[in-house]
């Protein structure tokens, strides 16, 4: 599988960041920017919808076709902004997908759900530089709102712990807030928050799913 | 506060019905949430297991299905049909060879628009799937409770029969009016072909209605499914113009 250009993943975002363009880059997962991203896998990046217009001048500017989001079909519930377009370099190869909330796929007919205000709000607030080289850096979300995205997108949306996810998740609970953690995992998960955080500790990743859907305990 | 952990055990809304709005949910980690128009209950499991078994007590004492308890047929057939049970006069228990029944099975017929057929059990996708002769029904679209897929349902009924017999619990393989068609149960009958063969006798019950409104007329049927399909199609594209 062929790779995308570092050098074009490097001046796409030194260019997002010189020009101030409010954003974050949801996951990194195994490091694959700036390196080794796979040609046809996409960069998501989460920005705020009234910075929409922007965003699109600024991928206009750089070449970037809008092209019709396969998911734009799909059901979005509790107001959250659909997402209609992705952005396509031909020349580069580079597909970034934009987000305006932080989402996961419902487990029962996979409409697309916002995570929790608290989460939503926290992603902005807390929102952090990652600086990987002298030439490469980009923004991300805080360690906390990683790890919990992480974990939620693997239930929902993945419906599989996979091998960069359990990795990246694994780094991450060693260094965050553990309260901090929690607070936010129970306006996903609720009560089964507790019984969570624990096979996450134990790193049981295969018991997770199966564990969730028997939950009865509420 | 939403909960992405939502599973909806059943949903009989219906923009004609007299509720609008009538789903039960289970959200995970928070409560079973009973959806009545713009009202919502919420439950704990024990509770809502309790009034579950209220509602099934007072369902057989208001005798909706001629005697018969709601326990010998399957949930999700009784809402599909609970519509016609007002006009239910009479279930009648009956022989029939198995060769001579009917099933209704969906084929692809052009993208994504599936259509009705009728086919004979032994051209029905799991009982071809049960002689080895094609996969093609673990990927057939039907419904199934949640966390169950194709095989794994038709492979515990096989258990089943196997273990406990046919029709276990009174749950026969359901036939309405004059009709030979399977309207419940026909993976017992691929299951019974399979094992019997197709020149098998098996019990059915069939539900004489007063009228013949739910008789199945595939072509009528197929007709409105691809008129609705090609007129969502059609309002995608233009939507997209405007």
């Amino acid at each position: 599988m062929k790779l995308i250009d570092e050098y074009e993943i490097k001046k796409i975002f030194n260019l997002i960041n010189k020009s101030e363009l409010n954003y974050i880059l949801m996951w990194n997962i195994n490091t694959e920017l700036p390196s080794a991203l796979k040609i046809g896998k996409d960069i998501d990046i989460l920005i705020n919808k009234h910075d929409e217009k922007k965003f699109i001048n600024f991928f206009k500017i750089n070449n970037y076709r809008q092209i019709n989001h396969p998911f734009k079909f799909d059901v979005f519930l509790y107001g959250v902004d659909k997402f209609e377009f992705k952005y396509n370099n031909s020349d580069n190869y580079i597909d970034f997908d934009i987000n305006f909330q932080l989402l996961v796929r419902s487990l029962d007919a996979g409409q697309f759900i916002p995570l929790d205000q608290l989460i939503q709000k926290s992603a902005w607030q807390n929102k952090r530089f990652e600086k990987l080289s002298e030439d490469f850096g980009y923004w991300t979300l805080s360690y906390e709102d990683e790890f919990v995205c992480l974990v939620a997108r693997s239930i929902f949306d993945k419906k599989e712990f996979k091998k960069g996810h359990i990795n990246r998740i694994n780094e991450l609970i060693k260094v965050v807030d553990r309260n901090n953690v929690i607070e936010k995992l129970n306006k996903i998960f609720f009560q089964y928050t507790p019984y969570l955080f624990k096979l996450l500790e134990n790193q049981d990743y295969e018991e997770i799913i199966d564990n969730y859907l028997q939950f009865r305990e509420y | 506060m939403s909960n992405p952990g939502v599973i909806t055990l059943s949903n009989s809304s219906s923009k004609k019905g007299r509720f609008k709005r009538f789903a039960i949910e289970d959200n995970i980690g928070e409560s079973i949430h009973l959806h009545f128009d713009n009202m919502r209950l919420d439950f704990t499991i024990d509770e809502f297991l309790n009034f579950s078994k209220i509602i099934r007590n007072s369902l057989s004492k208001l005798n909706v299905i001629n005697g018969y308890s709601i326990d010998s047929f399957d949930e999700y057939f009784l809402l599909g049909c609970s519509d016609f049970l007002l006009k239910l006069n009479n279930i009648k228990i009956e022989e029939i060879n198995l060769s001579n029944l009917n099933c209704i099975i969906r084929e692809p017929f052009w993208r994504d628009l599936d259509l009705s057929k009728l086919v004979k059990v032994s051209e029905t996708p799991s009982y071809k799937f049960l002689k080895g002769k094609t996969k093609n029904f673990l990927t057939y679209k039907q419904y199934n409770y949640f966390g169950i897929n194709n095989e794994k349902r038709l492979l515990n009924l096989v258990n089943s029969i196997n273990h406990n017999g046919y029709p276990y619990l009174n749950k026969h393989i359901i036939l309405f009016n004059n009709e030979d068609i399977i309207r419940d149960g026909q993976h017992r009958a691929a299951i019974l072909a399979h094992l019997y063969g197709l020149d098998h006798k098996v019990k059915v019950m069939r539900f004489i209605f007063s009228d013949r409104d739910n008789n199945i007329n595939i072509a009528k049927n197929n007709l409105k499914k691809a008129t609705l399909w090609f007129a969502k199609k059609l309002y995608r594209k233009l939507k997209q113009f405007i």
